[in-house]
């Protein structure tokens, strides 16, 4: 058999082999077709991919079937699509879209390397929760943050980092959708999701220490004593203090930021500059 | 053939190097109480700030039955129940009591009495013979007595046996498997006859007719103090284990002793065995026989410290750490208990409790640095429960807690086995310990 | 206070046993191996065996410090410990070039590709081994003839006795034993002598380095599938290069099974697979390929032949 022959006859017979293969993939292709709502497809195509798990679905692609399976937004929500998205799928269901306040972390402690200083050193594996079981960290503080970095490593949309000079977790809140996965991942419970708030403007307690006021303060000079000034400020009674701590009820809150300026310790963050204290000085 | 578990364990170099005497440490002029200090639900505290209590007064009662009542180490004033922190830096709920001078040598002559009228050796049956399971229970829950091993469970808990229950056998846990720790040892060495008559106790309490005084064969004084103690004891026996970590361990130690194996999320009862430590013997006995309530306990100060400073303390519970006479090498992990399970201290003005069995100073070694897992099977070898450490502590560490259940997590001991034996340094229990606590939810 | 107390984990106390001590170790136990092949090899034999060393090292050097830009982990004596191997595999008379081929390919695509150190699924040794013997099957298996005492072995080559067998020109039962136990037949470097193997092998145990489950299973595979089929099995165990790779190649921790019982299955198919490659394939040697072939189902037997749990689960589920 010449050269020219096998060529021609390995030719053909690849050719007919695929051939049939196409045949037969095309036959089981027709009658094992699953005739599924496109519009889970669409959905999907909307939602992060992230599988996060803040909808209460196993993931993007549970949330779209349960969608579609339910014919409504009760209920569901994708925090990490964002309201257009969520539009966009009301209009793909053909229902109303309800409008979900957008949350964001933040995170309740300000004890950076300046404000908090590091006592202890630390000898172990690298992760919040095996801190956390040990002691206290590497702070005398055992509310605070340990730094390590657990909430970073479990956020899917790399909305969190941490800071170089502070150590402390940075939100970007460009980025982070409210999930809450580091929230859970927290072992201090440190991190909160609060509504973006009008205007972008938040104002929020950055301390979790229940300590006394005069033990939190030698421990971290960030921390909040619990002196109750900012409960007496607040024009719309939405500060509380419990456990020598206060908390500002974020649905209370009109951001005014008289609350700022009253702290003794800077516990108080906010999301803008703090015009009243600027007005006070003036 | 000596006995001893059947799967993993470690040969940790034992060093026993503190004396084996026990000193009678002074009684604090200042005590502080943490109300958790055993397992089960915190204490109540009976007392406010002001009030006057006398030593081994109770001052914080059960809040529910698994729980243990608080006694005052000191006569004194209750200067507040407030958050005290912790060797560990957290800070817990505790009552705190000061002494005055004269409070404080009242105090101390009578202590000086109550330990040179003890006659140790003897071991006097008349006691158990006379009193019923149920007064003997009843003292026992007065005196707040709670496992002296370091697990902290209430006594009268453990004793509470229904006949039905059919308990076989007392064993009494002296293995003290734990590096460097010897308080169980220079108990043993020093009161003898005593840790039998509360034995006796405890058996006649839980209504058991057998127990087995079980240790490990590194500690062949106290045996023959024991053995001696034992004479003419026919219910009460003594078995040396081998030497090998954890040895211990509640499950380890029926296995080594009955042969019978706990199955996982089971007592020891389930297959009719009552573990308690020696050093709760002593406390019953003291509690039934001389009526003091657990406000002291014996303790090892140990580890790289001045030879002189290796001792067995008798001190009050609420004894801040800080008043052991001990220097710091330099740089130091101090550990309350012993080096394999013991907590690591950043503060030493946190007080003894009732679960301390020491403290172990050690030089601060080189820094762990974590190499990649080889997968050697060191810690497949050591795990005393036939687990997959490696397998796990990935788990832990990539929050894979499903995966971790089903390969049986929550059977972990946290001996620290594994995490010992790794030739690449991983802090393989660190990670564990994780799984099992997000495992959970 | 000068005194600083540290926040550790438990158990604050750990094993004087490192990843390095063991490396080492077994670099020692092959020290009666590797000076077994100087001495009937001599010279040749040194080149190939600085050679492989050399640039297993350096391969694994370059590659941690300029391609992953990390701490290097030379330290650790995993290289030299391939490089020796690979040596051993090697016949002496290998083109120095070809020498150096196979130790990069050995680290770079056996070892480092995967991540270095523990993350491997083959034995790097072997994954070089097999690549010059595809690549260069003559220059191979063409093994130079020992000869004693140190001397310039350019002399005579020849074919192994198992490819000897295996053309039919030589009846196994006609072997003397003593020849093979003490190594002047021709083979691989580490082939030579069994019994210079078997002493780095009570060294390891005596250690307790490797597990005895290993090469014992090894060899009892061979010895079933030899002796089913007729053939002298002591010649089997002692030719070739069954005792270097039962010993040596087959405990490598990182693709060897985690549990005893692992490692029992393990090396029961090791054997078998050689055994069969040997009287039926178309090598006339075929440990290396068991090996390889079995390091690709070290997964999945770590994750059928679990431990002896304490309280097997079985029991669990029925009472629950």
């Amino acid at each position: 058999m010449s050269s020219e022959h096998i060529f021609i006859y390995t030719l053909v017979l690849m050719g007919l082999l695929g051939l049939v293969g196409a045949i037969v993939l095309y036959l089981t292709a027709k009658k094992f077709k699953v005739v599924e709502d496109p519009r889970i497809d669409q959905i999907e195509g909307l939602l992060p991919g992230a599988n996060c798990g803040a909808c209460g679905c196993k993931g993007c692609r549970d949330f779209a079937c349960e969608c579609v399976r339910r014919g409504n937004l009760d209920g569901l929500t994708c925090p990490g699509a964002g309201a257009a998205a969520m539009k966009n799928i009301a209009s793909i269901l053909g229902v109303d879209s309800v409008d979900a306040a957008r949350n964001i972390a933040v995170l309740k402690c300000n004890g950076s390397c300046g404000a908090r200083p590091l006592t202890y050193e630390y000898d172990g594996a690298s992760s919040c929760a095996v801190m956390d079981a040990v002691g206290c960290g590497t702070s005398a503080c055992s509310y605070g943050c340990l730094g390590c970095g657990d909430c970073v490593s479990v956020c899917r949309f790399g909305a969190l980092r941490i800071d170089e000079s502070s150590k402390l977790p940075v939100v970007d809140e460009k980025t982070c959708t409210g999930c809450g996965v580091c929230v859970r991942e927290c072992p201090r419970h440190l991190i909160e999701l609060r509504p973006e708030g009008r205007r972008n403007r938040r104002v929020w307690v950055a301390c979790s220490s229940r300590d006394k006021g005069a033990v939190a303060r030698k421990i971290c000079s960030a921390a909040c004593i619990g002196c109750g000034k900012c409960a007496k400020v607040c024009p719309f009674g939405a500060i509380e203090v419990t456990d020598n701590l206060s908390y500002i009820n974020p649905d209370l809150c009109k951001a005014c930021g008289k609350c700022l300026g009253v702290c003794p310790t800077g516990s108080i963050c906010a999301t803008f500059e703090n015009i009243t204290k600027d007005k006070a000085t003036e | 053939m000596r006995y001893s578990f059947k799967i993993g364990g470690i040969h940790p170099a034992p060093n026993k190097i503190a004396s084996r005497r026990i000193e009678i440490f002074p009684l604090p002029m200042r005590a502080s109480l943490p109300l958790t200090q055993h397992i089960g639900a915190p204490s109540k505290a009976i007392v406010g700030k002001g009030d006057k209590v006398k030593r081994g007064q109770l001052i914080a009662e059960n809040s529910s039955f698994v729980s243990a009542g608080l006694h005052a180490p000191v006569s004194g004033t209750v200067v507040g129940v407030e958050d005290i922190v912790m060797p560990w830096g957290k800070s817990s709920r505790s009552i705190v009591i000061s002494a005055t001078e004269e409070e404080h040598l009242e105090d101390s002559h009578d202590r000086e009495k109550y330990w040179c009228d003890m006659i140790p050796s003897i071991c006097d049956r008349s006691l158990s013979e006379r009193l019923t399971a149920d007064e003997i229970r009843t003292k026992i829950l007065q005196a707040g007595i709670v496992g002296l091993g370091g697990a902290t469970f209430p006594s009268h808990v453990k004793l509470s046996i229904k006949p039905e229950q059919k308990p076989e056998v007392l064993i009494i846990n002296a293995c003290e498997c734990e590096p460097y720790l010897m308080c169980d040892d220079a108990l043993m060495c020093t009161y003898p006859g005593r840790i039998a008559e509360g034995v006796e106790l405890m058996m006649k309490a839980g209504g058991i007719p057998r127990a087995v005084i079980a240790m490990e064969d590194n500690k062949p004084e106290a045996a023959a103090a024991m053995r001696e103690a034992l004479q003419e004891n026919k219910d009460i026996s003594l078995r040396i284990l081998k030497t090998k970590y954890p040895q211990g361990g509640e499950k380890q130690l029926v296995e080594a002793v009955t042969g019978r194996r706990i199955e996982s999320g089971k007592l020891p009862l389930s297959v009719g065995v009552v573990v308690n430590n020696v050093a709760t013997a002593f406390a019953v006995w003291q509690a039934v026989a001389t009526s003091q309530a657990l406000i002291e306990r014996v303790i090892t100060v140990t580890g790289d410290i001045a030879a002189g400073e290796r001792k067995n303390y008798m001190v009050a519970i609420g004894t801040p750490f800080s008043s052991l006479p001990l220097t710091l090498p330099g740089e130091a992990i101090a550990i309350v208990g012993g080096p394999m399970m013991g907590r690591s201290a950043v503060r030493l003005d946190a007080p003894v409790m009732k679960g301390t069995s020491g403290l172990t100073v050690l030089k601060r070694p080189e820094r762990r640095q974590p190499l990649a897992c080889v997968r050697c099977g060191a810690c497949v070898d050591a795990c005393p429960m036939g687990l997959e450490p490696y397998l796990l502590s990935t788990y832990g560490r990539l929050r894979m807690w499903d995966e971790a259940r089903e390969n049986d997590v929550f059977d972990c001991l946290e001996c620290g086995a594994c995490s010992y034996s790794c030739p690449s340094d991983r802090p393989i229990l660190d990670y564990i310990r994780v799984a099992k606590q997000r495992a959970k939810l | 206070m000068t005194e600083k107390l540290i926040l550790s984990t438990t158990p604050h106390i750990h094993t004087s046993r490192t990843v390095r001590g063991a490396m080492l170790h077994v670099v020692l136990a092959l020290l009666p191996a590797v000076f077994c092949s100087l001495y009937f090899f001599g010279l040749p034999a040194l080149a190939v065996l600085c050679v492989s060393v050399a640039v297993c090292v350096f391969t694994e050097w370059f590659i941690t410090r300029y391609m992953l830009r990390r701490p290097s982990t030379v330290g650790d004596f995993s290289a030299v410990l391939t490089g020796i191997l690979l040596a051993l595999n090697l016949p002496a008379n290998l083109p120095l070039w070809m020498v150096a081929a196979g130790a990069v390919m050995a680290l770079g695509i056996g070892k480092m590709a995967f991540g270095g150190l523990g993350c491997n699924i083959f034995n790097p040794a072997l994954v070089g081994r097999v690549f010059l013997l595809i690549s260069f099957p003559v220059a191979m298996t063409c093994w130079p003839l020992p000869e004693a005492g140190f001397g310039d072995a350019d002399g005579a080559t020849g074919a192994t006795v198992l490819s000897l067998v295996k053309l039919g020109q030589l009846n196994p039962s006609l072997l003397p034993e003593s020849d093979m136990l003490w190594g002047s037949m021709g083979g691989s470097m580490g082939e030579v002598s069994a019994l210079a193997l078997l002493a780095g092998f009570v060294y390891l145990l005596f250690l307790r380095v490797i597990k005895w489950q290993i090469p014992v299973a090894v060899v009892a595979g061979l010895a079933i599938v030899d002796v089913l089929a007729g053939y002298p099995v002591l010649y089997d165990i002692f030719s070739g290069g069954l005792l270097l790779g039962a010993i040596f190649m087959a405990t490598d921790y990182v693709t060897s099974p985690m549990t005893r019982r692992g490692m029992i299955v393990y090396g029961l198919f090791i054997g078998i697979i050689t055994a069969a490659i040997r009287r039926w394939g178309a090598y006339p040697e075929g440990m290396s390929f068991a090996i390889l072939i079995m390091n690709g189902f070290t997964p999945l037997i770590n994750r059928y032949m679990k431990p002896h749990r304490f309280s097997p689960k079985k029991k669990k589920e029925a009472l629950a």
